[in-house]
């Protein structure tokens, strides 16, 4: 009786653990769907968000398989659905790896060119885990000499582990490649962009290769915690940015202030625009004329501010006037400005064009 | 003597002693020019000169791109004229390198103050037959990179002023006021990301035939393979179009010197004169 109140109690806990990762799914995803901002963003998260649940409905579903390992009554139906988690945890992973690459550089150009790829070691898993299955369902068993089946089901058991670990291991690769991203883009662009990966890879890492015990699976919440992660830094991403226009609010400006006082170089220019009319038309201009590495900032008292390195006087003049040009167009009076650093605190140069 | 400045709307009366090639810069921003006359009007010495730096916070400088002189005493007169309008302009040195440039003259530059040297020139020449046999033309750019002549005013003026916010990248100090038929239509090409222009490879070519990148620069996470792309486009299209053709190409700063280094060893400049003088 003690034996089976026990069961009962871990089987409960099981479910109990991978309920409440769903509930936090479900609600990071409901806020991802009813953001209307950053829409490639929100979706991407949402497909996370999916695919995290697959992993703990997986859990849940499969437990009654993986009871069968204590009794010594597995079938060849317990191994295909570790590998299903696998296969959940690889697409997981792959997907945040799509998602990092695009809070980066918010390019969908980027992903579709050099991540074209990125599906094939999934479909290769899909194939052979179908294939899998189809070798090792009750009717081919029943096809096999029984003097010949505990070695079909050993060569079947150590083929799918090993394309298990062949899944871990491109897993950890993306992991790698994700800190590749992010620290060449630091590199690229000084200014920090608020793009935090390790926090969320640690909780990846355990959720993969941490398991208490066969009873207790935990791989869920790790994940869950992970998607966490990315919801939360995602937030304090987006709260440095004005959610109308895209562009960074004012928030930002401490960020700029403290970035370039460390830099310690004077090469900072700021153009200002402030339109007499609809700011969001304005925003619309600026945004086909953003250059690339400098970083546009909407100011509550209307204006908006380009800021970049230290430019040329003549490439500013042009500018300017094509923009103005361009907002005239639409209906749009703009008054202008620039300026670049010369000797003076960062934040009196900055309040200086505010 | 007389001197007479050279402008665009005169630039044909001295087609005698300064190229086409030179001649076409006269409608551009920083382009003056400045010709010596004797009494029965005969040219008797001619500059011709481009101001760099203008409005940047170095010093500004000059370029001469052109020298003529029948006589050495005309062209002291006429440099004196240069010195005056280049003070007038805050020019604050000037400097040359010219291949064309005869002894005779060379000597005359020297006694006006220029400290004269031979040098080997920045510029290389590269017939396009050549630019076919580059192991990168194995590999065929894709359909995003496109030629500017499908490229609309607006979208070329946006690209442009992107690239531009990065300094010292064009070998056109007043690129962004050029007009994007300045440049040959089918060899200068551009690339896209996401529907907005992020590179260019700007390709002019001069009336004598001679074809010249004025601007190579890309922007974005996959600048590196824009960059090669556009140039496997370019040189695919001067190929077609211009097979005979050759490349100038100008090593202005280190970066474009170490890539002509590498794609093209042991390839060299014409001998040349180099001078420079404090204003």
């Amino acid at each position: 009786m003690a034996g089976t109140a026990q069961e009962i109690l871990v089987y409960n806990r099981n479910i109990v653990i991978n309920i409440i990762a769903l509930i936090l799914i479900g609600s990071m995803a409901i806020w991802a769907a009813t953001n209307k901002h950053r829409v490639r963003e929100m979706r991407m998260f949402m497909r996370m968000c999916v695919l995290t649940a697959g992993i703990s409905i997986c859990d849940i579903v499969y437990y009654s398989e993986m009871k069968k390992l204590q009794t010594g009554d597995a079938n060849a139906a317990i191994f295909w659905g570790w590998v299903l988690i696998d296969v959940f945890m690889f697409l997981m992973v792959g997907q945040w790896l799509l998602f990092v690459e695009y809070s980066l550089h918010q390019s969908n150009d980027v992903i579709k060119r050099d991540y074209k790829y990125i599906m094939i070691p999934f479909w290769v898993a899909v194939v052979f885990i179908a294939g899998s299955y189809l070798l090792y369902n009750d009717f081919v068993f029943d096809r096999i000499p029984p003097e010949h089946i505990e070695a079909y089901g050993l060569i079947g058991g150590y083929i799918t582990r090993a394309l298990s670990w062949i899944a871990k291991g491109i897993i950890v690769f993306y992991y790698i490649f994700a800190y590749y991203l992010v620290a060449k883009e630091k590199k690229r662009i000084k200014i920090p962009n608020y793009v935090v990966i390790t926090p969320t890879v640690i909780c990846f890492i355990l959720g993969m290769f941490y398991n208490r015990d066969y009873l207790t699976r935990v791989q869920s919440i790790f994940f869950t915690v992970g998607l966490f992660l990315i919801w939360f830094f995602m937030f304090r991403r987006f709260a440095f940015m004005d959610p109308e226009t895209g562009f960074f609010t004012e928030k930002y400006l401490k960020v700029l202030y403290d970035n370039y006082e460390k830099a310690g170089e004077n090469g900072c220019s700021i153009i200002s625009f402030t339109p007499k009319g609809d700011p969001l038309k304005m925003a619309d201009v600026l945004k086909e004329w953003i250059p690339e590495d400098s970083k546009t900032v909407r100011l509550s008292n209307g204006k908006f501010l380009v800021v970049s390195e230290a430019l040329n006087r003549s490439v500013a003049k042009r500018y300017m006037s094509l923009i103005t040009e361009q907002a005239r167009e639409d209906g749009i009076d703009v008054e202008t400005d620039f300026a670049t650093r010369a000797d003076e605190p960062v934040q009196k140069f900055f309040e200086k064009m505010m | 003597m007389n001197i007479k400045e050279i402008m665009e709307d005169n630039i044909e009366d001295y087609s005698s002693v300064i190229s086409d090639d030179v001649a076409e810069n006269m409608e551009r921003m920083y382009f003056r020019g400045l010709a010596c006359h004797d009494d029965d009007d005969n040219i008797q010495s001619a500059i011709i000169w481009e101001l760099r730096s203008v409005e940047k916070d170095t010093d500004t400088e000059a370029r001469i791109e052109c020298v003529y002189a029948e006589n050495p005493d005309s062209l002291g007169t006429l440099l004196e004229e240069y010195h005056n309008q280049a003070t007038d302009e805050d020019v604050v040195r000037t400097f040359f390198e010219l291949t064309s440039l005869d002894d005779k003259v060379g000597s005359a530059l020297g006694g006006c103050g220029f400290d004269v040297s031979s040098v080997e020139s920045r510029d290389v020449i590269i017939p396009v037959s050549e630019l076919r046999t580059l192991p990168l033309m194995k590999k065929r750019p894709p359909d995003y990179v496109k030629s500017i002549a499908d490229l609309d005013l607006k979208s070329y003026h946006q690209g442009i002023m992107k690239i531009l916010f990065k300094d010292d990248v064009s070998a056109m100090e007043d690129l962004s006021y050029i007009p994007k038929t300045w440049f040959e239509q089918d060899v200068s090409c551009y690339v896209t990301t996401d529907d907005k222009v992020n590179g260019f490879l700007l390709v002019h070519e001069f009336p004598s035939g001679i074809l010249m990148p004025v601007l190579y620069n890309a922007t974005g996470p996959d600048f590196l393979k824009d960059l090669a792309y556009m140039m496997i486009y370019s040189i695919a299209w001067a190929a077609k179009k211009h097979p005979d053709a050759k490349v100038l190409v100008r090593r202005r700063n280190k970066n474009v010197a170490a890539m002509v280094g590498k794609l093209f060893p042991g390839k060299k400049g014409f001998p040349a004169m180099a001078g420079k003088r404090e204003e």
